[in-house]
């Protein structure tokens, strides 16, 4: 049998020119794949997105001061302003770099739950905000559209049918959608950090 | 900080890092990935390094934790000839044996690999367990069960 401490105590001694490259660059040039990252750059760019809406949202509040409209306005600013402080705060927890002191269970943990967190800000996201947006675009729509009042508009049984019905569709649709690009995107993902966090057990 | 005295502590370890990395990355674009993930996590986290461990040390937790949580392509490890060295590696005279090392250790599932590559390079199971997050009793029965592992394996290629 070969002298495997031996061996193995040996290998990279030599220069692989691919890492040799890497080490005459200054580390500042070079980029970031790493996962969490990534999520910290996703709960950024929901905030910006979040605010931006709850902008238009009163812009819409001053343009068209009916109160129906008024009303579904800030029920959507205030959930706007709701995930954006639960994104900010699970932005905040997530560390911007690997931990050099923490255990590779300890990271793998981190990871693992910083991700879940994140879904479940997500799914909350898709049962609650995208069908009251798209109630509220279908009535605002309805509105302009048939230059009727509020009450005009909705007093048609066939509007308030397919109202009614575009909610039913919309809700489970968009949690579905919503779980199922999870699941696309970080599902293996998740089920690798889960299999190792139990191998450590 | 000095970028320099960083990037020269990183060449005198750089074994440790060609070494991790050709046990996990399936692919070039994955060995440039991850050696540019460890590069860079490593540089934003040198200056929390206080020297309480060894430098190795702090690095072989840096580069299994950078490898382990990295969104790294799903895919079976082809052993081809061209797998492991490339024809870019200084190799020394027990190459074939080294490269039939690498294969064998490839096989293993991947905790094992990073547990049998720390007990390798001389970490006791205390050290190991603490890198891992494991007890020092667990690290002995993965080990136990990885050498034996090995010995079939090393007999099969």
């Amino acid at each position: 049998m070969m002298d495997i401490e031996n061996i193995w105590q040996q290998q990279g001694k030599g220069e692989d020119d691919m890492l040799k490259e890497l080490l005459k660059r200054s580390p500042e040039e070079l980029t970031s794949k790493w996962p969490l990252k990534k999520l910290r750059a996703n709960l950024l760019r929901g905030i910006v997105l979040s605010e931006a809406c709850a902008v238009i949202y009163l812009a819409i509040i001053i343009y068209l001061p009916v109160w129906q409209i008024i009303t579904s306005m800030l029920i959507l600013i205030l959930f706007n302003t709701w995930l954006s402080i639960t994104s900010w705060k699970l932005y905040k927890k997530i560390p911007e770099t690997i931990s050099s002191a923490l255990s590779l269970k300890q990271e793998l943990e981190i990871n693992y739950a910083r991700f879940r967190q994140w879904f479940a800000v997500q799914e909350r996201v898709s049962l609650f905000i995208y069908p009251i947006a798209a109630t509220g675009g279908f009535m605002l729509g309805g509105v302009v559209g048939s230059q009727k009042t509020v009450e005009e508009f909705l007093y048609n049984p066939l509007v308030l049918s397919i109202l009614a019905v575009t909610i039913l569709i919309l809700v489970p649709i968009s949690y579905f959608v919503s779980r199922w690009f999870f699941n696309h995107t970080y599902g293996k993902y998740l089920k690798k950090l889960k299999k190792w966090i139990e191998e450590l057990q | 900080m000095n970028e320099k005295e960083f990037l020269y502590r990183l060449q005198e370890h750089q074994n440790i890092i060609y070494k991790l990395v050709h046990l996990y990355a399936v692919s070039e674009e994955d060995k440039r990935d991850l050696y540019q993930e460890i590069v860079l996590q490593a540089w934003k986290t040198y200056p929390a390094f206080r020297g309480e461990a060894k430098f190795s040390t702090w690095l072989y937790r840096l580069c299994l934790n950078t490898i382990f949580t990295f969104n790294r392509k799903a895919g079976r490890i082809e052993y081809t000839d061209t797998t492991r060295f490339e024809g870019k590696m200084v190799v020394n005279s027990t190459s074939d044996e080294a490269d039939r090392l690498y294969r064998a250790i490839r096989v293993l599932p991947e905790i094992e690999r990073a547990i049998i590559s720390l007990h390798l390079d001389g970490y006791d199971n205390k050290e190991i367990g603490e890198l891992l997050g494991i007890t020092p009793n667990l690290v002995g029965v993965k080990i136990y069960r990885a050498k034996q592992q090995l010995a079939t394996l090393l007999k099969d290629i």
